[in-house]
């Protein structure tokens, strides 16, 4: 909705205001802005974050894309893919990108491991 | 580890772009984190004192008049970016290497049109459309190149991208192993601009921000860009504060130090307003906001034509305001970038205009202070302040963030309070991406360094990649490599078809690409606008 410039009236409560309690009331309000914001990504994921985490565990991209996606399909992502990667890798016995590699081949073998522990979905 | 197969560059010969190209998947960068220049607080050079220069370079380009002073090529205090964005990385390094020997220190590639809304990394070299396409491969290389021109200049070089759009938590973590030195994250220029969904962008934000701190890259915000797509310009500045704000306290809540936040600021206007008077205010109100944060001035782009003795002039006008306040990275828009992606000797121009304008006034702040008793300056600088204030107690009036953004509060063009109902409306549950976010379970666990958030480590791990034996922020040598995946795209390819200019020592006319034979040729034709144009492209066809 369109509103003509209300601004005398709107300051009146700031007009009293030091510039330092001015920029105090700035970076509260801020804050106020930021933190449920911050909390929602502390407690949240993506198929980007979970990719990363991959990456981060020395699984190339191509393979990261493939895993993720198999992980979304089932409901899965919200344990994390590094989780879904490294419990194959121990069950397997192999390293953390082989795991990876085999969950990613086309078809998808090795996702009833991950389905014996977490099931098809969250 | 650096790769040491190259030799050192010398000042007379050609980059072997196709040397660099080899070799690539051992190279591994040899820092990371962000590199500022070394102020040299009273320096004598020739027959000048100078109070706002750095540590000189041991090769460049001096200004042109330069020869009347012994060549000498002072360097300013702060930082100096250059934009890029030739489309093709094997001519990208080249252009850096010239905007080095001029004075760049910050490589600011632009990526390739539509890559923001590609969910997932490129790989290779393919060919961009107004930038390249940023993948591990062009930043390896780019990397590889930068390593050799800055000791061939002898400063080190920031190499910077983009860990905005949809892929952020991969971009940030690519960079992070490749040695990028800064990059622009903000999640509001997701929302704003790229229609990426809300809820996604800042849940990605997050992840990005925590890993681009642990290797203390730069982080540069985007609020630039409300300026940029603003209605009327003047209009945005309580808002631009109010954005700053979300950004900075959104990446200090997640881990990055204030040291390492720098703000995209540009003086709003353009002559014939009365600009440089509109805009001081405003500069003055956001480094008095933001002390404690990095300052990166930008140049105008909003007003750009394709005019670029009129864009020079702009642009020399926003550097008096810097160096009026401050500016600790000082970027430069090319002269041309109103009317093409930007040439060769643009770039040159940009950074020489800028080197120019700020040694020109070197110490000129202590003789010419802004003065902030000024009725005029003073009141505006307040009016600026609270009218951010009214903006940021009705955003949380209103429900938040994501409830303002619905409500259209974002580049408007009224002046808050005043609206004019025109600003960009974006819905939480819609946008590109929409619906992908996932609460993370009671067992979620990411096995890997520097991770934002929830985490159920196993109780009693050390270092958080400890049960896999180490991730590739710890280990440089788990980091993976992939090369090209289309056999047509790819820089080799473009190479091969460029390869005689090379090995015959060929020269060719070019502005962005190797032998693209592009000439620009200036003439005045006695007619009026429609007729020179027509008779100038009937010249040029024949």
């Amino acid at each position: 909705m369109a509103r003509e410039d209300t601004f005398r009236q709107a300051r009146e409560h700031l007009a009293g205001l030091t510039d330092e309690q001015l920029q105090a009331r700035f970076w509260e309000l801020a804050q106020q802005v930021v933190d449920p914001l911050v909390e929602l990504a502390r407690t949240n994921t993506s198929p980007s974050i979970e990719r990363s985490v991959l990456m981060r565990m020395g699984v190339d991209s191509l393979t990261c894309m493939a895993v993720v996606s198999g992980c979304e399909k089932r409901g899965l992502l919200g344990h994390g893919a590094g989780n879904v990667v490294l419990h194959c890798s121990e069950v397997w016995g192999c390293s953390v990108t082989e795991a990876a590699a085999r969950l990613a081949l086309t078809g998808g073998t090795g996702w009833e491991t991950v389905e014996s522990k977490w099931g098809g979905a969250l | 580890m650096s790769d040491d197969t190259m030799q050192p560059l010398r000042p007379n010969e050609k980059l072997d772009v196709v040397k660099l190209l080899e070799g690539l998947e051992h190279y591994r960068p040899r820092r990371s984190g962000w590199h500022w220049r070394e102020p040299v607080a009273d320096q004598h050079l020739f027959e000048f004192d100078y109070t706002q220069t750095s540590k000189g370079l041991k090769n460049s380009v001096p200004l042109p008049a330069a020869h009347y002073f012994d060549n000498i090529d002072p360097q300013p205090d702060c930082v100096v970016t250059t934009e890029i964005a030739s489309g093709r990385v094997e001519d990208d390094i080249r252009r850096m290497r010239m905007a080095a020997w001029h004075g760049a220190d910050h490589m600011m590639v632009i990526r390739t049109a539509g890559q923001s809304h590609i969910d997932g990394l490129i790989e290779g070299t393919p060919e961009g459309t107004g930038g390249i396409a940023v993948t591990r491969k062009q930043v390896r290389l780019t990397r590889k190149a930068l390593d050799l021109i800055e000791d061939e200049v002898g400063r080190e070089i920031n190499f910077h991208s983009y860990v905005s759009g949809v892929a952020g938590p991969e971009m940030a973590v690519m960079f992070a192993e490749e040695g990028v030195n800064g990059a622009h994250q903000d999640p509001q220029y997701n929302v704003l601009y790229r229609n990426i969904n809300m809820y996604r962008s800042f849940v990605d934000a997050a992840v990005a921000k925590h890993v681009m701190a642990s290797v203390r890259m730069v982080q540069i915000d985007g609020a630039h860009n409300a300026n940029a797509t603003a209605v009327k310009a003047w209009k945005v500045m309580p808002e631009l504060l109010v954005q700053h704000a979300i950004n900075c306290a959104f990446s200090v809540a997640v881990g990055m130090p204030k040291e390492d936040i720098a703000l995209s600021t540009v003086p709003p206007d353009a002559a014939p307003a009365p600009c440089m008077r509109m805009d001081l205010p405003y500069a003055v109100a956001l480094r008095d906001l933001f002390g404690e944060y990095k300052m990166r001035a930008q140049q105008n782009t909003r007003y750009m034509e394709s005019d670029g003795r009129d864009a020079t002039v702009s642009h020399v006008m926003n550097l008096v305001i810097s160096r009026l306040t401050s500016a600790d990275i000082q970027s430069t828009i090319t002269p041309d970038e109103g009317r093409n992606v930007p040439w060769h000797y643009n770039n040159v121009y940009a950074v020489d205009t800028a080197k120019q304008s700020l040694v020109g006034m070197d110490g000129l702040r202590d003789m010419v202070r802004v003065d902030r008793e000024n009725p005029e300056l003073k009141a505006r600088v307040r009016e600026i302040k609270e009218r951010a204030v009214l903006f940021l107690e009705a955003m949380v009036r209103d429900g938040g963030y994501f409830a303002s953004v619905e409500d259209a509060y974002f580049v408007d063009s009224g002046e808050y309070p005043e609206t004019n109902d025109d600003g960009i409306v974006r819905q939480s549950q819609g946008g590109v991406a929409a619906g992908t976010i996932v609460e993370r379970a009671d067992d979620y666990l990411a096995p890997v360094c520097h991770h934002f958030g929830v985490n159920h480590l196993p109780e009693g791990t050390g270092r958080a990649c400890d049960p896999i034996g180490g991730c590739t922020l710890c280990d440089r040598d788990k980091v993976p490599y992939t090369d090209e995946l289309d056999p047509e795209d790819n820089a080799n390819v473009r190479l091969a078809a460029t390869a005689e200019l090379r090995e015959k020592g060929l020269i060719t006319p070019e502005v962005q690409w190797a032998g693209d034979g592009v000439v620009v040729v200036t003439m005045f034709l006695p007619a009026g606008e429609r007729v020179a144009e027509a008779a100038a492209l009937e010249l040029a066809a024949r």
